[in-house]
């Protein structure tokens, strides 16, 4: 039996989510990078730069300047946008969905991990902007030099094109709608281009080299940040630093028995089933906390007479006494929640109405994203199903 | 009930449509084979065991798990292998490369390993010629190998397989059975497919779906019984048979209930199974 048998099949897999998203987002990154379409755009580029810049008349440094500047602006962001979403949306197209559905690894990790691969292709756009600047700064033959700000266009549209074709093969899953996005924005630049006062809301920022006419300004680079921004507020991203947050407590908190899964690593990936919120969880599920609950574990071992050890014991410590208090004031025997309320049938009315609160904030969330409600009940659920959102709860969709 | 597989009133509708209403099942470890007409829920049932699928009421537990709940989803998916009816893939993927992403979403990190392990199933559907080709270029029959092999990654502890012989040859058949035999062992498999043989030849349960109910579990032995004096052959198509046809020798294969003077053959499982979803739709139009 392989290495891999074992840790499969006995269910204590020491295997942290972080570990596999980073597997997948180099062969995300690869698959960006390998992509035929990005090549084929790299190769029109290079024909177009060479044409113009023979139609010019320049020749050497100039020439050689003139392509990587059209590659640098034209190509990487473009190109990654296009690969970016058709990578992103492989399995939808490929009917793969319901085959990859079944996998540990949810669409949302996937989505993320899609996002993450993208830093690969940033890395070349930097590495590449680094070369620009070496050959406009090597020789005195370059009529005009770049700034850092100026050359730093190259991988922020790289990564904000790679992010935001993810983002369109996750949201707007339908045939053509990644050329439309791109002309709408290629529209965009060019009409606010020609306007003087409002050019710094463009999405893309242009080089003055290129566009001789049009100076660079601080509006541009503030654009990009506040659409990485934007970026880094989406669902995904906040799974991203989710992960990124919880990945030591996999370590910590995971269990040396059972399903071997951590209950953060859990609720940071979940797929359309699960929650982030343990309260909306509970509330869905009608049950008691999560056996490896951090508070509740406190609290247990509070309740045993023992104390957790090491810094994040300490603060479960502080957390569980709070809630071994306030349960014992409710006459229950712990922090978890449906203890004495459930014993008499309901639960105590605060938290019956936060319990409710999270679960329709839940499914909103989830309708939001045009994905159903998985198992459980509450009003929403019901209504979610009766409109014929329950078509495929469990699967990950994107 | 014990058993990996426990599935309780399960119901699924679509639009009003019961595709799955009401089944019960208890598979422990070895083969089970899913029997049934087209419609008759196998595939919606499969789906919701693989957990790709909720059902709309029921009671579900699958490797000792809860699939209703995220942690119970995540740890039954980590020993899953499953293989859809129409599997899909990124045809511009080598074989090895597909099943090696498919390895790194089952959470397999560690590259080497993650090799040998891809080596070994690619081996074992006997896909070692093709693995460096595109899957674009392959057969419709070695692409439903290549998505056996995808499903028998990481040697799963439950293996759902949604008509895995549909599209090959009689020889891959065998050597799927041999597959099925060698590792079915101390592991579920849970097999849909339209063949009575394949069902006969490596399944210990089989189950009969019909209109998304179930109407037999039990061995295959089991159902052949249900069907013993009930087989005949004759010259022409009986009166009270429920199906006939004619053989290769000339004579009518008939299935049903048979005359006084009937020349009663041994009954296959095919026969078993056709007279039991054939009596199933008599009784439903006569009531």
């Amino acid at each position: 039996m392989s290495a891999i048998t074992v840790t499969m099949t006995g269910g204590e897999v020491a295997r942290s989510g972080s570990r596999t998203i980073g597997a997948l987002a180099r062969r995300e990154a690869y698959r960006i990078g390998a992509h035929p379409v990005g090549l084929v755009l790299l190769l029109y580029f290079l024909a177009l730069g060479g044409a113009q810049a023979t139609s010019d008349g320049l020749a050497g440094r100039d020439a050689v300047h003139h392509v990587l500047l059209i590659v640098g602006l034209l190509w990487f962001g473009p190109a990654t946008f296009f690969v970016t979403n058709l990578v992103a949306s492989s399995a939808r197209r490929s009917n793969a969905e319901s085959q990859l559905a079944a996998a540990p690894l949810s669409a949302s990790a996937r989505t993320l991990a899609t996002c993450l691969g993208v830093l690969g292709p940033t890395a070349v756009a930097t590495g590449f902007a680094a070369v620009l600047w070496l050959v406009e700064r090597s020789g005195d033959s370059v009529s005009r030099v770049q700034g850092v700000a100026e050359l730093a266009v190259i991988p922020l549209c790289t990564l904000g094109g790679g992010l935001l074709g993810a983002a369109v093969a996750r949201w707007l899953p339908w045939r053509g709608l990644p050329l439309v996005v791109l002309f709408a924005l290629i529209a965009w630049v060019v009409a606010v281009m020609e306007h003087g006062a409002v050019w710094w809301i463009a999405p893309w920022t242009m080089s003055p080299a290129y566009y001789q006419t049009y100076t660079m300004g601080a509006g541009s680079h503030a654009w990009h940040a506040v659409y990485l921004s934007a970026c880094r507020c989406s669902p995904a991203s906040r799974r991203c630093c989710a992960t990124v947050r919880t990945g030591g407590c996999c370590w910590r908190s995971r269990p040396s028995r059972g399903s071997g899964r951590s209950p953060r690593a859990g609720r940071s990936f979940r797929d359309t089933g699960g929650s982030a919120r343990p309260g909306a969880a509970r509330a869905r599920a009608g049950r008691r906390a999560a056996p490896h609950h951090p508070v509740a574990a406190g609290a247990r071992r509070l309740a045993d007479g023992r104390r957790p050890a090491g810094l994040e014991g300490r603060r479960r410590a502080r957390r569980g006494r709070r809630g071994h208090r306030a349960a014992g004031r409710r006459g229950a025997a712990g922090h978890q929640r449906g203890g004495a309320g459930r014993r008499r049938g309901r639960e105590p009315t605060r938290r019956r109405t936060r319990a409710a609160r999270l679960a329709v904030r839940c499914a909103l969330r989830r309708r939001c994203a045009g994905r159903s409600h998985p198992l459980g009940g509450g009003a929403a659920v019901g209504k979610a199903r009766r409109s014929g959102g329950g078509a495929q709860p469990w699967s990950a969709r994107r | 009930m014990a058993g990996s597989v426990v599935v309780e009133g399960v119901t699924r509708s679509f639009r009003g449509h019961a595709a799955v209403a009401g089944v019960d099942l208890c598979a422990g470890s070895g083969v089970t084979g899913l029997l049934g007409p087209n419609g008759a829920g196998k595939t919606t049932l499969l789906r919701i065991l693989a957990t790709v699928l909720a059902p709309d009421r029921g009671r579900l537990r699958l490797l000792g798990h809860d699939p209703g709940t995220p942690a119970g989803r995540l740890a039954i998916r980590r020993r899953l292998g499953y293989l859809p009816q129409e599997p899909g893939f990124h045809r511009g993927m080598t074989v090895f490369d597909f099943i090696d992403y498919v390895a790194i979403l089952k959470e397999m990190t560690d590259r080497r390993a993650r090799h040998d392990e891809v080596r070994r199933v690619i081996e074992l559907v006997g896909l070692a010629q093709v693995s460096g080709k595109r899957i674009r270029a392959l057969s419709g029959g070695m692409r439903r190998r290549v998505g056996l092999a995808q499903a028998l990654l990481g040697d799963p502890d439950l293996v759902i397989l949604d008509e895995p012989t549909a599209g090959l040859d009689p020889e891959q058949r065998l050597r799927f059975r041999e597959i099925v035999s060698r590792i079915g062992e101390g592991r579920t498999f849970i097999l849909s497919t339209h063949q009575t043989e394949d069902v006969a030849a490596v399944c210990q349960t089989v189950v009969v779906l019909h209109e998304g109910r179930c109407l037999f579990t039990g061995t295959p032995a089991g159902l052949i019984e249900q069907a013993a004096g009930r087989v005949w052959l004759d010259s022409t198509r009986g009166p009270d048979a429920r199906v006939a046809w004619r053989n290769g020798d000339g004579l009518m294969r008939n299935v049903g209930d048979p005359p006084a003077d009937a020349q009663l053959v041994a009954p296959t499982l095919e026969d078993a199974y056709l007279l039991l979803v054939a009596d199933r739709g008599l009784a439903e139009v006569s009531r």
